[in-house]
């Protein structure tokens, strides 16, 4: 393991995501040393595939995870994202591609504000995000751009009323001069950004729908100051200050029926999403999350992460905090929800068996560095990373004629990430590790159909695949006992 | 050795650990939580139970209500716990002293909690053995530094001089596990000792406490909610579910002849390594029940496929199947034709006695990817 490479890229047009050569790092204090959290690692997944990362505490699964979303932004290294490299994306570029890639995390509870409802936990990014994807509905659109439009065409007779005002009352001295101009230049700077509101209504990304509205209502004074300034002139004061209120009523009207239709349309996509999860909306909304169990957290979590209707969700460790049976209802949803929202999901997880669970390929990870990569159930059949085999034999297998052994598991533990041993990371544990692998790191190599292995010495293929099929018909006809995985030691090995 | 009160009589074919009809309850401002209703066994020398269950199942407290490590006050004990023939429920914290340690001892889930941070490993160690042993300094320095090396630590004479801190998770069970084995336990609860821990390490452990078991004639009580855990490594398996075991087996027999719809709802939500990518997984729908106010009934049978009617009535009894030591608490227990009829019925009526809706089983193959 422990090895580099891009060999088991995929052609970049046919990919969702790829990481290409991902190095994260962080300073130790001020001592200078650093912790080489990811080294290296190159990865991709195509749309519509769960990519499984598994591994050990310290492996760099999660770091690898959290650095597609670029939280921090890796130290090097590329993340492609339907073509776009996110870690050269300006702050403002970068948060635009947020509604696309969601996180679900690994503790459901401690990952809800406790202060908060079930209604407002789910609702907040759709608050943040109104944007193409989520339309308020045709209604509101046209209701905001029939705003606009009244707008601009009182802001336009603002400008008439100013400008000729004059010339038909004549040289009336009632409004002294310094008002005039400032009015004149208050319906101005308003009539030019009623009409930019106009123009952009459409197609407007507005990253805080309350700094949009704050701006809404700066027109919409502005607005009133002009076309009141206007009618004052015309006539009189008293029928000027009257209108303008009457005006005022009907404008605070209107914009709090276009906030209604848009919270309505908010609230429906939070139902929507938290029935798909399998929570009741109803007896959910006004809870807060510590009146549910951990399961049910998850999945007001999973209905978070879904409400935006994004492409990829990285899930880290979604099942590790939950009991097994929680655990399948948890992995069952997050198979539905693929489906049902076409999702790419990246699923870190320590569990190999879960993660076989829900993978179409799966990448071992140890000590930041990729091991092997290979769809789950050849994986499974045939581990060529003695690492890979290790993890294997470790599993608790819910079955007592499997009588667990000494022989197979891993000795000692993982090596600190400040000092990792050179040539191949995973040398210091490894059965099978000779002196090459001190001194020259192993680069990814194909080995089987869609099977890549970063490693010198791999294991051999056992044969014809045992396949599960065949398993499952050992088990049915109650005879052979499940094998497992061995790891057969190099006659060389030499320990270091 | 523990003495108890005098006119306890002692007897030698009680086994080493007899636990009869312990009850632990909480009272809370809701009610009172059953959350040990009613548990017996009997453990030897050399044996292991495996208690497995859910969260909130009550496996935990079970553990800790047999060590007597439960808070002084709200709590309602019930039943007998015979260690050597002597009951010792009614100990004082006095009496539970004789037995903390040098009888019975644990190891609990979480390795950085249970160890004080700011002592040093060797202290920790050689605390109990000046308390409970009597060993001077230089003795107890040395049994510290055998212990060390007997739980597999490497270079275990500095590591007596380190902080917990400075070991890396499994490091620091495994100091935790010594601390437990210091004053030479017959009896020995690990209570999640491995959930904290990473599965390659879990096995290290497991392996660990199983040899440190065979070594020392112990008894061990391996208290985990992964069925996988206990089942090449203990000797019979106790399921728990709402304060009760609802399954009590010998290993195999529980696996081969499952009788509790639980215990096989528990079995079959396992993802399976050796199951394909996409299998669908069984799921166990709902939750447990409140253990504040238990229904009357099975408690499982809201979320059991085969409840029928007399399961929401009455609780059912401990029954012995016809398997040696295997019992159930099942009316209608799986593998059995009453289970096939209760089965078939739910599944014309679409659902179970409590509403559960059922449906026809998949056949293998279909049910896999969406």
């Amino acid at each position: 393991m422990a090895g580099s490479g891009m060999e088991h890229l995929r052609n970049p047009n046919d990919v969702l995501l790829r990481v290409e050569n991902l190095v994260m790092e962080f300073p130790v204090g001020k001592t200078g040393l650093k912790v080489h959290a990811v080294s290296d690692v190159s990865i991709d997944a195509k749309a519509g595939e769960t990519l499984g990362l598994v591994g050990e505490s310290g492996c760099g699964k999660s770091t690898t995870g959290k650095a597609m979303m670029q939280l921090p932004r890796p130290t090097s290294g590329r993340v492609l994202y339907a073509g776009t490299d996110l870690t050269k994306l300006s702050g403002p570029d970068l948060r635009k591609t947020r509604p696309e890639m969601q996180m679900i995390f690994q503790d459901p509870i401690s990952s809800l504000n406790p202060r908060r409802r079930v209604s407002e936990i789910v609702s907040e990014p759709l608050w943040i995000w109104v944007n193409d994807r989520n339309p308020p509905g045709p209604k509101a659109v046209l209701a905001r751009n029939l705003l606009y439009g009244v707008a601009g065409i009182w802001a336009l007779l603002g400008v008439a009323a100013m400008l000729l005002g004059p010339a038909v009352l004549g040289e009336g001295a009632e409004i002294p001069a310094r008002v005039t101009a400032f009015l004149q230049a208050a319906m101005e700077a308003a009539a030019v950004f009623a009409i930019a509101q106009m123009a952009g209504a459409r197609n407007k990304k507005s990253p805080i729908v309350s700094l949009a509205y704050a701006a809404l209502s700066l027109v919409r004074v502005l607005l009133l100051i002009a076309f009141g300034g206007g009618l004052t002139i015309w006539t009189g004061l008293i029928g000027g200050a009257s209108l303008a209120a009457m005006l005022a009523a009907a404008l605070v009207w209107s914009s709090r029926t276009e906030i209604k239709i848009m919270s309505d349309h908010i609230d429906a996509k939070v139902r929507k999403a938290l029935e798909d999860v399998g929570i009741d909306p109803e007896a959910a909304w006004n809870r807060r999350p510590h009146e549910f169990s951990g399961g049910q957290c998850q999945r007001i979590c999973i209905a978070r992460s879904l409400v935006l209707d994004p492409k990829v969700i990285i899930c880290d460790e979604p099942v590790s905090a939950l009991d097994v049976s929680v655990q399948a209802q948890i992995l069952n949803l997050l198979e539905d929800m693929k489906a049902r929202y076409n999702l790419t999901l990246v699923f870190i997880a320590h569990d190999l068996a879960v993660v076989k669970n829900v993978s179409d390929r799966v990448a071992v990870m140890y000590l930041g560095k990729m091991c092997e990569v290979a769809p789950p159930d050849d994986l499974y059949a045939n581990p060529a990373h003695p690492y890979t085999a290790a993890l294997l034999s470790s599993i608790p297998v819910p079955d007592p004629r499997l009588k667990p052994t000494d022989e197979n598991v891993l000795g000692g533990e993982i090596p600190s990430p400040i000092a990792p041993p050179s040539g191949c990371r995973f040398r210091t544990r490894c059965p099978r590790a000779q002196d090459m692998c001190a001194q020259v790191e192993p680069k990814m190599r194909q080995i089987g159909l869609g099977h890549y292995v970063a490693c010198h010495f791999p294991l051999e293929s056992t044969g014809p695949k045992p396949g599960a099929a065949q398993l499952a018909a050992n088990r049915a006809a109650g005879g052979v006992a499940p094998q497992r995985v061995t790891m057969p030691k190099a006659s060389g090995a030499q320990s270091f | 050795m523990i003495t108890g009160p005098a006119n306890e009589s002692r007897d030698p074919s009680a086994g080493l650990l007899r636990v009869v009809d312990v009850k632990t309850h909480f009272r809370t401002e809701r009610g009172t939580v059953r959350a040990v209703d009613g548990v017996s066994f009997t453990l030897d020398r050399g044996r292991t139970l495996g208690i497995v269950g859910e969260s909130g199942s009550g496996k935990s407290v079970l553990s800790r209500s047999i060590m007597g490590l439960l808070p002084g006050k709200n709590v309602v004990r019930g039943g007998h716990v015979f260690y050597e023939g002597i009951d010792i429920v009614g100990f004082d914290k006095h009496q539970m002293r004789h037995v903390w340690g040098s009888e019975m001892s644990m190891v609990f889930q979480d390795p950085m909690t249970s160890l004080n941070p700011v002592m040093k490993i060797g202290k920790q160690i050689t605390e109990s053995l000046h308390e409970h042993l009597k060993m001077d300094s230089q003795e107890a320095a040395d049994t510290a530094l055998a212990l060390l090396s007997s739980v597999g630590i490497p270079e275990p004479a500095a590591r007596l001089q380190e902080y917990p801190h400075q070991l890396s998770g499994g490091m620091r069970q495994r100091v935790v596990i010594a601390i437990a084995l210091a004053c030479g336990p017959k009896v020995l609860f690990a209570d999640e000792p491995t959930t904290a821990l990473d599965v390659t390490v879990q096995a290290q452990i497991l392996n660990l406490l199983q040899q440190q078991q065979h070594e020392r004639h112990m008894a061990m009580i391996l208290v985990t909610h992964d069925l996988g855990v206990v089942a090449g490594r203990s000797h019979e398996i106790a399921v728990m579910y709402a304060g009760k075991v609802v399954e009590h087996a010998p290993t195999a027999s529980l696996f081969a002849n499952v009788r509790m719809p639980y215990t096989e709802a528990l079995l079959s939500s396992i993802p399976r390594i050796e199951n394909p990518s996409h299998t669908r997984l069984d799921v166990i729908g709902g939750r447990p029940p409140d253990l504040v106010s238990p229904p009357p009934g099975c408690g499982f049978a809201p979320r059991c496929k085969y409840a029928q009617p007399r399961c929401v009535q009455e609780p059912p009894p401990l029954i012995e199947s016809e398997f040696p030591g295997h019992s159930y608490r099942c009316f209608y227990p799986v593998g059995t034709p009453a289970n096939l009829e209760a089965y078939q019925r739910n599944i014309t009526a679409g659902r179970s006695a409590t509403g559960l809706p059922v449906e026809a089983p998949v056949t293998i193959g279909a049910g896999g990817r969406l």
